[in-house]
């Protein structure tokens, strides 16, 4: 009986004892001392009622509410097999959580469930594309569409973008088409430098093989975007030999000597090549790279 | 009965990783051709749908995303252990039989990471990163 003690701070948690209050328990002094031998077990008994019956029933809804917020905004098309197979699972969850909110507003003093905010979010407009399952496929797909459409655009004009470009792989691949590509196309070759940078990184997350044109600006026709690319991938990936050999005989000295610091031990190259004649540094000794390319150095 | 226990927690773990989208194989594969236009059909296949979805979810978790992972663990290790680019000779030498060490311990914690925590499958080195679709431009 003193556990619902928390609850019961809030006032609208105690409706009978509220009423029995407001309505059987005297003003004036005398009745409401001469009816006390009355009142007193009433009142107990309004407590004991408000505690086992009205207020638990009176927050079932709230709980119910609450316990069944997880089957909001569930994709019954485009991911139906995950949806039907965690069915069972969820319902099991729901039922779990309805008890556990069911005791917890018994007990303590938890706001109600407002049904009203619920609606207006699920009324509301759609989420941002980073977040998963964000409406239907078709919709994702077409929503990302537009703002990778915009995102491109702004790299074109130098404009400040307003937001961000989608970053799930699944959902880039659903939005491109011929439009994005011819526009990633203009982009690699019309774009500012920051902007061209902005566009390869996001690429290399984001873009499968093939899309991009200038193989993620290793092969861009400034040097500056040259070695920030190769600064940022030369660690993450192995470069196609014809794009390594291009970097380490790079026209640029500061891109030639990066490739050289940067790609020095990659293995793909023929043992065979090595002059190790020329090398007076003992930190390249054991390199795999083909001396006479840095004839010019 | 009893001795089926252990398969609880290692089914609980399983199934993080599936629930980032980008990690379900079967269910995408499924989502993509079998699914009911209608939903009067939707409901029909609900009875088939329950469990083989279920059981895709934890083929997904227990099979085939742990197959798919074990080599980016690999690259993991061998960018985190074995990238001695800025090294001399004689640090590589000295911290070789570490290197050698640290190897299994290194790739298991990736791996197991990569396998039951539900994170971007995102491409990296060695994948078909590498060459582009058409061979090289």
């Amino acid at each position: 009986m003193a556990l619902p003690g928390c609850a019961f701070q809030n006032p609208d948690n105690r409706k009978l004892w509220n009423a029995f209050e407001a309505n059987l328990v005297p003003e004036e002094d005398t009745p409401f001392y001469c009816a006390l031998p009355l009142t007193i077990p009433g009142g107990v008994l309004a407590i004991v009622i408000d505690v086992v019956v009205v207020h638990p029933f009176s927050i079932i809804d709230d709980a119910w509410g609450t316990s069944t917020q997880s089957w909001d905004d569930l994709d019954w098309q485009a991911d139906y097999w995950f949806e039907a197979g965690v069915a069972p699972i969820r319902g099991a969850f729901t039922a779990v959580r309805f008890v556990t909110g069911l005791v917890n507003r018994a007990l303590f003093d938890v706001p109600a469930f407002q049904a009203s905010a619920r609606s207006q979010e699920t009324d509301a407009e759609p989420k941002p594309l980073h977040a998963s399952g964000a409406g239907t496929a078709a919709e994702g797909a077409a929503s990302a569409r537009s703002v990778l459409s915009d995102w491109l655009q702004s790299l074109l004009g130098g404009s400040a973008f307003d937001g961000r470009p989608p970053t799930a792989h699944p959902l880039v691949l659903a939005a491109w088409d011929d439009e994005l590509q011819a526009l990633s196309e203009r982009v690699q070759t019309e774009a500012p430098v920051r902007a061209r940078i902005a566009y390869y990184t996001w690429a290399f997350q984001c873009l499968p093989p093939g899309y991009e044109s200038t193989w993620l600006g290793l092969t861009d026709d400034d040097p500056r975007v040259r070695a920030t690319m190769l600064v940022l991938l030369a660690k993450r990936m192995s470069l196609p030999d014809h794009v390594r050999q291009a970097l380490l005989d790079d026209d640029d000295p500061v891109v030639a000597e990066l490739a050289w610091q940067l790609l020095k031990n990659d293995s793909n190259q023929d043992d065979s090549n090595r002059d190790d004649s020329n090398r007076d540094d003992s930190n390249r000794g054991d390199s795999n790279r083909d001396d006479s390319n840095r004839d010019d150095d | 009965m009893r001795s089926l226990l252990w398969l609880i927690p290692l089914l609980l773990l399983a199934a993080c990783a599936p629930l980032n989208m980008q990690n379900r194989y079967g269910l995408s594969e499924l989502n993509e051709h079998l699914v009911p236009e209608s939903s009067g059909g939707r409901w029909a296949l609900a009875p088939v749908a329950m469990p083989v979805g279920l059981a895709t979810y934890f083929v997904d978790g227990l099979l085939i995303h742990p197959a798919l992972v074990w080599d980016d663990a690999w690259t993991d290790t061998r960018d985190a252990v074995w990238d001695t680019r800025d090294e001399s000779r004689f640090r590589k030498a000295l911290t070789f039989p570490l290197r050698v060490v640290g190897t299994p311990v290194v790739w298991v914690l990736t791996f197991v990471g990569r396998w039951l925590l539900p994170l971007d499958n995102l491409p990296l080195a060695d994948q078909p990163w590498d060459e582009p679709p058409g061979g090289a431009r």
